[in-house]
């Protein structure tokens, strides 16, 4: 008789398989408590396969039936009865000496802007507005070396020489620096946005970006709303993308 | 060893205005609008000079210009550049070498090193004894904190004041940190610096490995870095002596510390950028033990030289916390911060320069300093006596924030180093748990198999 047609074997194999699949073939790694959700679905199917109808659920049920009641099958019982526990009692044993990890801190990455924002004292509206100095198309490469210099003098220390988040200052600090190179920051981002959280920075994060552990200054302190949309330019420039446009209203 | 190819200056000049120019200046001059907050300055190309090389003449090879470029120089502002493609960084090399054409006519003349001496016990002690025959001490130090007695006065090639290097932070040695490296540095100095060759000045030739030993064994070739202060739990009393073995047993977490450049006066080239932290608590308090590098020792009132462990005033319920820069307006933090000549004082702080004593301060502290080392133990009772200062309970996540100032550097605060917000533990004391359960979960395992075989034998 082929092994491959016994219904233990297959269940055995099916769920050998997706955890194969799930625990290699998902990259990055999912985390051990999306694998244990995972597994549980694939098993309960497993189930719902081998008990389709009641000759299947018997062919499955065949192989633990023989090794609980078989005479001959005594070696095999007793040596699971010893492999059994002693692998469940060095699972417990790795969780009850486990060293407790810093808590992960979860947060929102891009929270929601607002409306307007208070610029010293001054109303900016925020949503639907593009970086006004675009508009003078003449003096883009101006703008572009104007905010170079002052994202050298300013932002180089935690962002790094070469826009990817890398500064000498980053790696002291979590959350870490945002990486502009990376595809998921200023790329889907609007300028406005970008004008916000610089304006802004750590101290004037939402309530749903808590718990405020970003080091990221409020640059309305030190630069100018024109400065600050340089500067915006320059990240563009630098990384050779391009910002998000707002969706037009209908 | 990688294969130096002819780069293209007109193609590295194009990269070099996209990735270098903001501080190393469109004439190569160092002169880049960011260059003024850095220290050490951008490399001035047009004066030839080049720190790190494998020759003993003044001209470094293309390999040694193409190593800088894409490792970087560790401890300084530039990073390494092998993100680039490796064409470009050769195309880089023609192009920096450019800008002192004259000066660079010279062939590199390859530095030949004695035949390599393994780290052994014999060859540290023969280190040490050329350490100090040949003055190492007198800018390193004693035991190569950077604290030696002429470290004040050293400057370099434009008189700009430099540092030693810190032997026991080798992955600050801007050469990098392997024996090869090192040795290499001593036998044909760093140019531009007051690091002198000193490939003759030993005894023997192969003195320079023993010397690299002997600064190997200073210290890790890179820290290990904390994520989660634990705080240990102990039965007896906890020493006030920072040099007390109790302190030697702990193992240390090693949390680095940034430039505070967010409020004026901003510290762009922190002196202090790591501190070690051990940590223990008893039924009755709660005891920090910290140790870090600072050249000099200051305790004059105003120029002295300090550290605060900041946590929130009552343990959060929450995941919200007050602003990691001491605080604001309306939340504060609370410091137990200490000042070398004044001692540790509980404070209140809202804000950078809102700092306010809490009435009827009980911490305790002891210093010790050697060597270019502080070593300090902040004392605290556990619990607390009212709502200004957070008690601290066993096994609770706590947050916690470091911050520190070197006055001898001319550091006060806000002029300070920090982190952010980090994590204490008080570990609960050791417990058998861990040894009951598992021999609890196999029997009962065993019971229930036992049974169902049981079971089902009987009724088959």
């Amino acid at each position: 008789m082929n092994v491959l047609r016994s219904r233990f074997t297959q269940a055995v194999l099916l769920l050998v398989l997706a955890f194969a699949i799930f625990k290699f073939g998902i990259r990055p790694p999912a985390p051990w408590s999306v694998l244990t959700l995972y597994m549980a679905i694939v098993f309960l199917a497993t189930i719902v396969y081998v008990s389709s109808d009641s000759d299947s659920w018997r062919e499955f049920l065949g192989p633990l039936r023989t090794t609980v009641m078989d005479p001959g099958k005594r070696p095999l019982r007793i040596a699971l009865g010893i492999v059994i526990p002693v692998l469940l009692g060095y699972y417990a044993y790795t969780q009850a000496a486990a060293k407790p990890q810093a808590p992960p801190e979860l947060r929102a990455v891009h929270p929601a802007p607002p409306a307007s924002i208070q610029f010293r004292g001054k109303e900016i509206t925020i949503a639907g507005v593009e970086n006004p100095l675009r508009k003078d198309t003449a003096s883009l490469g101006k703008h572009v070396a104007a905010g170079g210099e002052i994202y050298i003098k300013n932002c180089v220390y935690c962002h790094g020489d070469n826009l990817d988040g890398k500064g000498m200052f980053a790696y002291g600090f979590n959350p870490p620096p945002a990486n502009f190179e990376d595809p998921g920051t200023i790329a889907m981002l609007q300028e406005a946005f970008l004008f916000w959280r610089i304006v802004k920075g750590g101290p004037g994060l939402p309530k749903e970006s808590t718990p405020w552990n970003s080091v990221m200054p409020a640059w309305e302190d030190r630069l100018t709303e024109e400065q600050i949309w340089q500067v915006i330019m320059y990240l563009y420039a630098a990384t050779n993308q391009q910002p998000r446009r707002w969706e037009s209203s209908h | 060893m990688v294969l130096a190819q002819a780069g293209d200056a007109n193609a590295g000049k194009a990269v070099y205005e996209r990735k270098c120019v903001l501080c190393h200046g469109e004439k190569g001059d160092g002169k880049g609008p960011g260059a003024e907050n850095l220290d050490p300055r951008p490399r001035d190309f047009t004066s030839g000079v080049y720190k790190v090389r494998t020759t003993v003449n003044k001209v470094p090879t293309d390999q040694d210009i193409f190593r800088v470029i894409s490792k970087g120089m560790p401890g300084t502002s530039m990073p390494a550049w092998d993100v680039l493609p490796e064409k470009d960084r050769w195309h880089l090399v023609a192009y920096v070498k450019s800008f002192a054409a004259e000066k660079l006519k010279e062939a590199p003349k390859k530095l030949d090193l004695p035949k390599e001496v393994a780290p052994s016990e014999a060859s540290i002690k023969r280190g040490k004894e050329m350490f100090e025959a040949i003055e190492c001490n007198k800018c390193h130090g004693t035991e190569g904190r950077a604290d030696g007695p002429s470290h004040p006065e050293l400057k370099d090639d434009w008189s700009h004041p430099i540092r030693p290097a810190n032997l026991t932070k080798r992955w600050t040695f801007r050469g990098g940190a392997d024996r090869t490296a090192v040795a290499t540095r001593i036998a044909n100095g760093v140019l531009g610096t007051p690091m002198p060759a000193f490939g003759d000045a030993v005894e023997k030739p192969e003195d320079v490995w023993h010397l690299a030993n002997y600064i190997a064994s200073l210290g890790p070739e890179s820290p290990r870095l904390a994520t989660l202060v634990t705080v240990t739990a102990v039965t007896d009393a906890i020493p006030d002596d920072p040099n007390a073995d109790f302190w030697r047993k702990i193992a240390p977490g090693a949390i680095p510390l940034m430039g505070q450049v967010i409020v004026d006066p901003r510290n762009f080239n922190p002196s202090i950028d790591l501190i070690s932290v051990r940590a223990a608590w008893n039924d009755r308090e709660i005891a920090f033990h910290l140790t870090w590098d600072d050249p000099t020792e200051s305790k004059d009132a105003g120029k002295s030289d300090g550290v605060a462990l900041q946590f929130p005033p009552q343990p959060p319920t929450g995941p919200e916390r007050p602003y990691f820069l001491m605080g604001d307006a309306s939340d504060g933090v609370y410091q137990l911060r200490w000042e070398h000549g004044r001692g540790v004082a509980e404070v209140t702080a809202n804000g950078p320069g809102k700092v306010a004593p809490i009435a009827g301060g009980e911490a305790t502290a002891k210093v010790a300093f050697a060597n270019g080392q502080y070593r300090l133990v902040i004392k605290r009772a556990l619990a607390s006596k009212d709502a200004s200062r957070p008690p601290f309970t066993p096994a609770a996540f706590m947050p916690v924030a470091v911050q520190a100032w070197d006055g001898g550097a001319g550091e006060a605060p806000p002029k300070m180093s920090l982190t952010s917000w980090y994590y204490l533990r008080l570990e609960e004391p050791q417990s058998s748990r861990r040894f009951v359960i598992p021999p609890v979960v196999a029997i009962l395992t065993f019971a229930v198999m036992f049974v169902v075989v049981r079971a089902a034998r009987s009724r088959g």
